[in-house]
């Protein structure tokens, strides 16, 4: 490979690290996949908006009441006045804001998607970059099963417009586990490090920690369990006799119903059913969605329904809603063809 | 041949090898000796339906996270230090060994909290922080690559944090396991889109020994 310049040395030609810069062929590519998902998603009813790069920190601390991960990798830094102002480290807190504050419920239901970059601090590890380019969409003011359907089709619809084949959207439900450990009594750090157990599909983990947690029986073995329950409505099924609670029950039927509509797509197992995903935003309250394809050796979008969100910032909507990434999905394409 | 949708499974080289391929027999996916003993660093299974990539323990869960292999096998220790984000949902119950903090026994009882400064020798730097942040240690670590004995011997390290299998090299140093930070054995791990997308073919190769294990 030669190189323009060989000057090497200099360190003004350095970029921090997790950033980058594209040129035009890879840029090209993600302007084509950028209009394409949003021309799918705007032939749906979905009016693109744009909110700032950077608002009032409040705005994102109060979307993640509850100690969240993205706290941690928010850039914050002051304005002139000495306020605390953050970089955009999620468009949904924003929306929540917006809905909050622009609309009435006789705009409801309200469709939005945007475009754009969001910031976080991440660890240097695995090619992860600290600006992630973002296409979403929020469904605001519907909290029926139907939304949630209507959510898992433009994921599929976002996936199929870019020409990709071999995908898969994996549902599942924060509900069923919040259910599971509801009366556990397990504090806060216990409770942190079960799911990152469970998320992590770790039966070994899961073996020595729950050795030292002394839990109801019953409990003890669904945890085991939890991380072999993935599949199809097979899953579902079986996951009846550990539901022992109302609020796990709900979740399970749920999904059930969500899956019931989606047959043309679960026929062709491009939706599945992964019981053991239980990390997400801290905001989400119901189901929780991933998408994967081929190409792409991590998920290349996520999201999920926020119920309680934006009664923080004052008005009482369900929601729920997704986001793609944009460089993952290039990757991805660029593995294929596009 | 391998087949159109074989699994690609990244295999650690050394003293986890020849048990994983043990395993990989037991689950009907054999390799020829000859291809081992070859400088081959891609073979496929006699039956077609796996490829394994021969990596250096220390990579194979960076191949597993980035997705170039489907599955692989490495030791708890290797997964720890490496902080890959990879799904563990099997453990292979060979390959054990044990994460200790070692040091002389003249300082054993000493309690490391009250130092201001305690250096730790260590090919596991990661695990090492994580561990004395945790007690509250004000650790100096320092990341070697060679035999990490000789930095206590030598008076580079206070103590050292390593790998133990029966104990035989530190006794032979004049070194003593103050505590085990964790156990560890060899881990079945797969890539977070492989679970989902290729999940019939790795649940058809996990399924009958993690029922084996739950019963237990």
């Amino acid at each position: 490979m030669q190189l323009f310049s060989q000057k090497l040395e200099n360190s003004k030609l350095r970029l921090p690290p997790g950033v980058k810069d594209f040129l035009f062929e890879e840029t090209q590519q993600r302007r084509e996949l950028e209009s394409r998902i949003m021309r799918a998603l705007m032939s749906k009813g979905y009016r693109e908006i744009i909110t700032p790069t950077f608002e009032y920190s409040d705005v994102f601390s109060q979307a993640n009441e509850s100690r969240n991960a993205l706290e941690d990798k928010t850039y914050r830094f002051l304005d002139r006045d000495g306020n605390l102002l953050a970089l955009r480290a999620d468009f949904t807190a924003q929306i929540a804001r917006i809905a909050a504050s622009r609309f009435t419920p006789n705009d409801l239901p309200l469709r939005l998607c945007y475009s754009g970059k969001v910031f976080r601090a991440e660890p240097l590890h695995a090619g992860r970059s600290r600006e992630k380019w973002q296409i979403g969409f929020e469904l605001l003011g519907a909290g029926d099963v139907d939304a949630d359907v209507e959510a898992v089709n433009n994921i599929l619809d976002g996936l199929a417009v870019l020409g990709l084949r071999e995908v898969r959207v994996a549902l599942a439900h924060i509900g069923f586990f919040n259910g599971l450990v509801a009366h556990a009594g397990l504090n806060g750090e216990a409770l942190q490090h079960l799911k990152y157990l469970v998320e992590r599909k770790s039966v070994a983990g899961l073996h020595e920690t729950l050795q030292r947690l002394t839990l109801p029986r019953e409990l003890h073995e669904t945890l085991l369990q939890l991380p072999n329950l993935h599949g199809d409505a097979e899953v579902l099924a079986r996951a009846r006799r550990f539901a022992w609670n109302e609020t796990s029950r709900h979740a399970l039927a749920h999904l059930e119903a969500v899956w019931a509509q989606l047959r043309g797509h679960t026929d062709s197992g491009r939706v599945f059913v992964d019981l053991s995903e239980v990390e997400g935003m801290g905001y989400y309250t119901g189901i929780m969605l991933r998408a994967f394809v081929a190409g792409a050796g991590a998920e290349v979008g996520s999201g999920g329904r926020y119920d309680d969100l934006i009664s923080r910032f004052g008005a009482n909507l369900p929601a729920v809603g997704f986001s793609f990434d944009v460089d993952l999905l290039a990757h991805a394409l660029s593995q294929n063809s596009f | 041949m391998s087949q159109p949708h074989a699994l690609i499974i990244a295999l650690s080289k050394g003293k986890l090898l020849a048990p994983s391929l043990e395993w990989l027999a037991q689950k009907g996916h054999t390799f020829l000796e000859k291809d081992l003993a070859g400088r081959k660093l891609a073979l496929t299974s006699q039956e077609g339906a796996l490829r394994a990539i021969l990596v250096k323990a220390d990579d194979a869960p960076i191949y597993v996270e980035y997705g170039v292999a489907d599955l692989g096998i490495a030791g708890n220790d290797v997964l720890l230090e490496s902080e890959a984000e990879v799904f563990e949902p099997l453990d292979l119950g060979f390959g054990q060994c044990r994460v200790v903090v070692a040091g002389k026994p003249e300082h054993q009882k000493e309690d490391l909290r009250r130092r201001a400064r305690v250096r730790v020798g260590t090919k596991y730097p990661k695990i090492a922080r994580r561990h004395f942040d945790r007690l509250g240690v004000q650790a100096e670590i320092i990341a070697l690559k060679g035999s990490v004995e000789l930095s206590v011997l030598a008076g580079l390290a206070d103590v050292v944090v390593d790998i133990v299998e029966t104990g035989a090299t530190l006794r032979e140093n004049g070194l003593l396991v103050y505590e085990e930070i964790v156990s560890s054995s060899a881990r079945l791990i797969v890539n977070k889109a492989s679970h989902k997308l290729k999940s019939a073919a790795i649940d058809a190769l996990l399924h009958h020994t993690n029922a084996q294990m739950l019963g237990k």
